[in-house]
């Protein structure tokens, strides 16, 4: 089994660690607890379905919002493959800082996976305008609830898949 | 004697030199043995040759380290490449397991040139984490305060707009209730003069007819007023999106008409769209009795296309009837504005106020002197903001 090291990305209480433990354990924990430095999680991706091909272990390392672009030039980024940057819908700032975090990510380090994140789906507030530079950007896109799960597989299965077609 | 001097002071005041190497090891075992550090070293392969200390009782040895400890994963070549007297750190990493999450460390790898070994070195991170832990809760509940803010600010922003065009409007209204009434409003009085006058002279014939002149503009005033008030509140609902077959709707207003007063024919991409189904009921039943209503034959054509474009829905209404001169073009949308041909002169301002309520937009094409016949085209947003 190959293994491939995932970043979770994104400004602080976006729930980039709910997103993480809704993958991993399946569950979600609504108290907000800070992730300090990095939380790293293991998952593997079976194959099948949208992640075509041989078995991958996800080597997932959930950031600490508080780095914000900085963390682009951190050892923690070293010979990631994919990057999923989180944003909250509820919080127009985070989805406009989640833009310029994936273009910066795509300079730096071009030819890996990149998507959008649109978490916190299921809350009344969730935003039903996105922000213009948000709907013209050419990373992909999915609306995510780690509360209900939903999208969070499939982000990961996509990011996989991804990976697999293009050699990373 | 001068190195043994050197090393006094890491073995503390008073201490026998010949008892040094002994402390320090008992110093670092009983640290190991507490969890402050773990040794691990590495093959150059990155198996565990050996492992030291309960902080990485969990590391295999004889099993490549990744396997026990995933952040390696990715930085292989970067710990082989390592030169002697070069080091790797990775700070403040927390391994998360469904056991649970076990300490925050710092993991740092050194090469060495004395062999081919790599030494990696976890200590415990977590002599900051509560003062972290409360930075970054202090800093997540500014930016929720922050992004509350904003949006209290953008409503009442759009707050703000509202109440604009509703001063707007009531201007409007104020402006049509003085301009557009007074006209009746005056012809009631003189009227009321004349039946007097003819009362006066006994000339109860003329106080009749006057009489029912009074009666008819009377009539006329309620009228208006009464299209005033269904203009004013056009626009203003209540209603909530649902799925309309456009096509169907069009056909149901159709099928409602008076019997042979319009040959009403059906063009186009017709699709089902999610929108506000009264106000755009409203706004093509306006726009087809206007056809009707104007129409100077006894039976017209009338020819509506839809187009489906990727925002909007385009709707064209083309008629045959003797057209709108381009000097009154501007004019038509206004309440109470008729070229006298039938029609209290509402039902084309109701239709560009439903058309600006949803954000749609409406254009008109006519010139009778060219060729008869007018064309309506109007522009339904299929995305509707509420």
């Amino acid at each position: 089994m190959t293994a491939r090291k995932i970043m979770l990305l994104g400004e602080i209480g976006v729930g980039k660690s709910s997103i993480a433990r809704r993958l991993v354990f399946d569950r979600f924990e609504g108290d907000y607890k800070p992730t300090i430095g990095v939380d790293v999680y293991s998952y593997d991706v079976e194959p099948g379905g949208a992640a075509a091909g041989d078995s991958v272990k996800f080597v997932i390392w959930d950031t600490d919002g508080n780095f914000g672009e900085a963390i682009l030039s951190h050892v923690y980024m070293k010979e990631a493959a994919a990057a999923l940057i989180v944003g909250d819908v509820t919080r127009r700032s985070t989805l406009q800082r989640m833009v310029e975090m994936g273009n910066r990510f795509m300079e730096a380090m071009p030819g890996r996976y990149c998507a959008f994140l649109l978490n916190k789906s299921d809350l009344d507030n969730a935003a039903t305008e996105l922000p213009p530079e948000l709907v013209k950007s050419p990373i992909p896109m999915l609306r995510t609830s780690a509360k209900t799960g939903e999208n969070v597989k499939d982000a990961f299965l996509k990011a996989a898949d991804a990976i697999r077609r293009r050699g990373i | 004697m001068p190195s043994s001097k050197q090393q006094m002071p890491s073995a503390g005041a008073g201490s026998d030199p010949s008892e040094i190497p002994n402390l320090r090891r008992r110093a670092g075992e009983l640290l190991a043995a507490r969890g402050v550090f773990g040794l691990v070293w590495l093959h150059r392969d990155l198996t565990v040759h050996a492992s030291f200390g309960t902080l990485v009782d969990f590391i295999a040895v004889g099993q490549p380290v990744a396997q026990s400890l995933a952040p390696i994963i990715g930085l292989e070549s970067e710990i082989r490449m390592l030169k002697p007297g070069q080091s790797l750190r990775v700070p403040s990493v927390t391994i998360v397991t469904d056991c649970g999450a076990r300490p925050r460390v710092n993991l740092v790898l050194y090469a060495f040139e004395e062999d081919d070994l790599r030494l990696l070195v976890v200590s415990h991170a977590e002599m900051d984490t509560k003062l972290a832990v409360e930075l970054s809760r202090q800093v997540r509940g500014r930016l929720m305060a922050e992004a509350e803010a904003a949006a209290k600010s953008q409503e009442l922003a759009r707050t703000n707009a509202d109440l604009k065009i509703a001063n707007s409007n009531l201007e409007q209204f104020a402006a049509i209730a003085t301009h557009d009434l007074k006209a009746p409003m005056r012809a009631l009085g003189y009227l009321a003069d004349e039946i007097e006058s003819a009362i006066a002279a006994d000339d109860s014939d003329r106080a009749r007819v006057k009489l029912a002149e009074l009666r008819d503009q009377a009539k006329r005033v309620s009228s208006m007023l009464s299209a005033l008030l269904h203009y004013s509140s056009a626009g203003r609902s209540d209603a909530s999106i649902e799925s309309v077959d456009v096509r169907e709707l069009v056909d149901e207003i159709v099928r409602s008409l008076p019997r042979g007063t319009v040959e009403v024919t059906l063009q186009g991409l017709w699709p089902r769209i999610d929108t506000l189904a009264a106000p755009l009921a409203l706004t093509l039943r306006n726009l087809i009795d206007n056809t009707i209503k104007h129409h100077d034959r006894g039976k017209g054509e009338l020819m509506i296309t839809c187009a489906d474009a990727s925002k909007e829905l385009e709707i064209t209404l083309s008629d045959d009837g003797p057209g709108i001169a381009p000097e009154h073009h501007a004019s038509m949308f206004l309440p109470f504005r008729t070229l006298g041909s039938g029609g209290g002169g509402m039902g084309l301002a109701i239709v560009q106020k439903m058309l600006d309520a949803v954000g749609g937009s409406i254009t008109l094409q006519s010139d009778p002197a060219l060729k008869r016949g007018t064309t309506f085209k109007i522009r339904w947003p299929k995305k509707i903001a509420l």
